[in-house]
């Protein structure tokens, strides 16, 4: 049913132009803050300036601003909501569960009231008038502050969000037997996701007790159910819009609080209410990725083999994560082992609530165990006086599938091979020769390799997409998905599936979505999932679609279906006559003349599949990178950065290297720049992003690319690609950092790896 | 707050309009005229989303007021493809080599490439690349708009 028929993929496997690239040229994208509606007002939020507080609000002042037509408070919206839970539905535990802070703010950035005005110049004037009386209370900013502390967030009766130990069988005497245990810890840089474009929401309470929000969202499907059991609302009374949005990295999964706050307040006016996050608001309160501190210990033989790991990770939630801390680190702990042989392990998982910004979903949130475990390995070599890649090369798995100390089984991936190509590629032997040299002038280069199994499309528990695809009357395809995108450029990867199943152009199909209205339930995009699963869907739904045009066009033809074939946007038989009919002909005939279709035959053609994934389908990719550091300054410059990388079927190699580039200097920023770091009191040190360091073109090196395709067991034959990049690029780039400076025997405990912790990391004069 | 009479060109053609002192530009293209191209990325000049050509020069529109524009040339990315709807040389480069995912930055990447590769003094590759990275893209890695770079210099290579 789903086997391509005929000729072989035309548009797969192409770096087809993308088809959403002209409206976004000419500025005619449509972002969410770029649709007004007919008496629509506007949002503010005010928000802390302390982490934690015992507070009194009077808004009174405020709302007697001309142009104001509320300010609303805890008092006034909060019992319209349930208590929050996530948008994933998780049992918890959960942070702060209001909407606005009722009587203590928990910390800097939450919200506390949102005014309602004419403009958002006037309803900013708004915020200035509402007069707060903090009460300032201690504040637990910090993983050792909320140990020793009572709790921190009002309502909860402890600080410990999460715990779980385990240690399988042998791996405590693999410890006791080791001829040599490596340690390494590393805290990381608390990252702001920074899409360009803010969080974003119109509200619009239309008739008959509907709830219409536009919403800049990952997941549009998600995003309704949450709001409607937040607001006690029936669920298909609400429908979410999400238009183009200006990416999202994980942060625009969730439903916040903000949001929640903005749809109260259209409801109670029974006014359009637009709120826009300014970029203040997105790094103080817009979600938080990252903040972990994460250590392992590798058992070694004498011979260099690891005969078991110890992972801890403990995770800083926040004061309102958007889904219950620690969750995440169950997965870490499952998948830290990687792509090496280690037969046991212990895990001990910690997640803390604090008065900080809640953590949010970011590129690979699991991505701690990469860099963890890569860091680890680099130094474990060390430790041996083996070179890192031959240390890699003894220690990784060759035999596929392979089971993971906890069970899971992993199979279709090559680290092996993305290694030795890596190496390959950017001639690491060499490099060393040169490395020797460049020393020699005093200048300090270093090689870092990362290597990883990534788990894409990772859907425990179903994590479905659904396809409907239909041919129009005049026989172009339109295909309606559950997927969405953030510059993921579905709109083409999409339409090159059903071009190739439908034998037409990739610009005879149009792809929708992102309206909840518009189909069932589905994923959105999330977890490097798009290909995999929306992709799947396409493609066996254009398959289900073909046995339909074959089927038709056999009783206008008079033949069997058997043996049709479709080509350049017509059904063709086989036989010297090779009779042949156009889709606009069947289109035509299915949709309007459908007096001519056979007796009993359902009119329309148009065919839906909703696809159920495997539980995760894994991808792997090795990067190196070559650096230059300066121990004068502390300055690292990335002069080379390889990426080999098995994704399977690349549906287009434009768009994965796009994928994979945009990730890498993500994880280069990760690893040099990005951090918002947080003070005992639990002040955030970047206000605007001219403390938040974000790379720029400057900062970027040219990425070259090795690919290495082993197909996954899914229709497509595509893995993930949108995580893997940002996942692996932080720990390549220490390990460049730590080799470049070696002769400083250099120690470094916490990311990113500014100029000054490069300087005080340095132990040795070299 | 006092409000202004301002007559000025926006992509060639004459607009009038009154407008508070505090308006920004971005804010009144944006809302006042529903030229949606230019978009309000950090509103505090770092990252080059909300970049137009003012008189030819390219200009962060989140910095300038729209009182400051009487009697001014304005040029926004929705003034830049050809009359027929055709792209510009320098959308055909960025379109050409994937310079763009969600496209938020793009408006003003379009706009500050323009400045720099139309007119008589045509930028250098190297002084472009330099230029450029006052823009933030938070998608791209920046490996099509270097590639687009290229392409917009080759003609002129140096
Ligand atoms: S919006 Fe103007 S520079 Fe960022
Ligand atoms: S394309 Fe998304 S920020 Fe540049």
């Amino acid at each position: 049913m789903t086997e391509p028929l005929g000729a072989a993929p035309r548009f797969v496997g192409q770096s087809v132009g993308r088809k959403e690239n002209k409206r976004f040229l000419t500025g005619r994208g449509r972002y969410v803050d770029d649709f007004m509606e007919a008496g629509m007002l506007h949002a503010a939020i005010l928000r802390s300036p302390l982490a934690r507080a015992n507070i009194t609000v009077d808004a009174s002042a405020a709302r007697e601003l001309p142009g104001v037509w509320a300010v609303y408070t805890a008092a006034d919206i909060n019992d319209m909501f349930e208590p929050l839970v996530s948008v994933f539905g998780d049992a918890g535990p959960f942070g702060v569960r209001t909407v606005l802070a009722e009587t203590q703010v928990s910390y800097v950035g939450d919200p506390i009231a949102i005014a309602i005005a004419d403009d958002r110049y006037i309803a900013e004037d708004a915020l200035e008038l509402i007069d707060v009386d903090y009460d300032p209370l201690d504040a637990v900013a910090s993983i050792s502050a909320a140990k020793s502390s009572p709790s921190c967030i009002p309502g909860r009766d402890t600080n410990l969000a999460f715990e779980m130990s385990l240690a399988l069988p042998g791996s405590k005497e693999a410890f006791e037997s080791a001829a040599q245990v490596v340690t390494a810890r590393i805290a990381q840089g608390r990252i702001s996701p920074s899409p360009m474009e803010g969080r974003g929401i119109i509200s619009n309470p239309i008739m008959d007790g509907k709830l219409e929000v536009r919403l800049s969202s990952q997941n549009p499907h998600a995003a309704k159910s949450f709001i409607a059991r937040s607001l006690r609302l029936q669920e298909n009374h609400v429908r979410v819009m999400s238009p183009d949005i200006g990416g999202a990295f994980g942060q625009k999964f969730g439903v916040n609080r903000d949001f929640l706050a903005t749809i109260a307040a259209s409801l109670k006016l029974r006014r359009p209410v637009k709120w826009i996050e300014d970029k203040p608001e997105a790094l103080q309160a817009g979600g938080h990725g990252r903040a972990e501190e994460l250590e392992l210990s590798i058992a070694l033989d004498a011979s260099g083999q690891m005969l078991a790991t110890h992972f801890k990770v403990e995770d800083n939630g926040g004061a309102d994560p958007v889904s219950p801390p620690g969750g995440l680190t169950q997965l870490m702990a499952m998948i830290h082992t990687g792509a090496y042989n280690i037969p046991t392990m212990m895990a001990d998982c910690k997640a803390w609530f604090t008065n900080t910004c809640g953590s949010t979903a970011y590129r690979g949130p699991w991505a701690g165990e990469t860099l963890i475990r890569e860091i680890t390995v680099d130094k474990a070599a060390r430790a041996m006086g083996m070179d890192p890649v031959e240390f890699r090369r003894r220690n990784v798995v060759t035999q596929w599938p392979h089971k993971l100390p906890m069970g899971l089984i992993i199979d279709d991936v090559s680290p092996l091979e993305t290694l030795d190509r890596a190496v390959e590629k950017i001639g690491y032997a060499a490099f060393r020769a040169e490395q020797a040299k460049a020393r020699a002038e005093g200048r300090y280069l270093g090689i870092g390799i990362g290597l990883c199994i990534e788990p894409t499309a990772i859907s425990p528990g179903g994590g479905t997409d659904t396809a409907e695809v239909r041919i129009e009357t005049t026989g172009k395809i339109t295909a309606v998905l559950t997927c969405h995108s953030q510059g993921h450029s579905v709109e083409t990867t999409m339409a090159q599936i059903i071009a190739d199943e439908m034998g037409v152009g990739v610009d005879d199909v149009t792809i929708a979505f992102g309206d909840t209205d518009s189909i069932t339930s589905g994923s959105g995009a999330g977890g490097s999932r798009q290909a995999v699963v929306a992709g799947g869907a396409a493609h066996i739904a254009s398959g289900l679609l073909r046995d339909k045009v074959f089927k038709l066009a056999a009783h206008f033809l008079q033949t069997e279906p058997e043996g049709l074939k479709l080509e350049g946007g017509s059904v063709v038989g086989s036989g010297p006559s090779a009779p042949s009919i156009t889709l606009a002909a069947l289109g035509k005939a299915a949709n309007v003349a459908t007096l001519t279709l056979p007796e009993g035959m359902e009119a329309g053609l148009t065919a839906r599949y909703c696809y159920t994934p495997p539980p995760f389908t894994f991808a792997n990719a090795c990067h190196a990178a070559i650096v230059e550091a300066d121990p004068g300054t502390g300055l690292v410059k990335v002069l080379r950065y390889v990426v080999a990388e098995d994704c399977g079927v690349m549906l287009n190699p434009a768009v994965v290297e796009g994928q994979i580039a945009g990730g890498v200097i993500q994880g280069i920023g990760n690893a040099l720049w990005e951090e918002q770091h947080y003070d005992e009191a639990g002040n955030p040190s970047a206000g605007t992003y001219k403390d938040y360091i974000l790379p720029v073109s400057t900062d970027a090196p040219a990425i070259e690319y090795v690919h290495v395709c082993t197909p996954s067991k899914t229709p497509t034959g595509a893995k993930g690609v949108g995580e893997g990049g940002a996942i692996v690029g932080a720990p390549t780039i220490f390990n460049a950092v730590m080799d470049a400076l070696a002769p400083f025997d250099p120690e470094f405990e916490q990311l990113p790896l500014t100029p000054s912790r490069i300087l005080a990391g340095l132990r040795a004069k070299g | 707050m006092s409000d202004h009479d301002i007559n000025l060109t926006v992509n060639g053609r004459k607009v009038a309009r009154r407008v508070p002192a505090r308006r920004t530009l971005l804010d009144f293209l944006r809302a006042d005229l529903g030229l949606t191209g230019t978009h309000a990325g950090c509103e505090h000049g770092v990252c080059g989303a909300c970049t137009v050509m003012i008189d030819g020069v390219a200009m962060r529109s989140c910095l300038t007021f729209a009182v400051q524009m009487d009697g001014h040339a304005v040029t926004t990315v929705e003034g830049v493809a050809h009359e027929d709807g055709s792209f510009h040389p320098v959308q055909q480069a960025l379109h050409d080599n994937h310079g763009l995912q969600c496209g938020f930055c793009t408006p003003g990447i379009v706009m500050s490439l323009l400045s720099m590769t139309e007119g008589e003094q045509k930028a250098s590759r190297a002084e472009i690349l330099d230029a450029m990275s006052g823009h933030i893209c938070r998608c791209t890695g920046y490996q099509g708009l270097h590639k687009a770079i290229a392409q917009l210099t080759e003609a002129n290579h140096d």
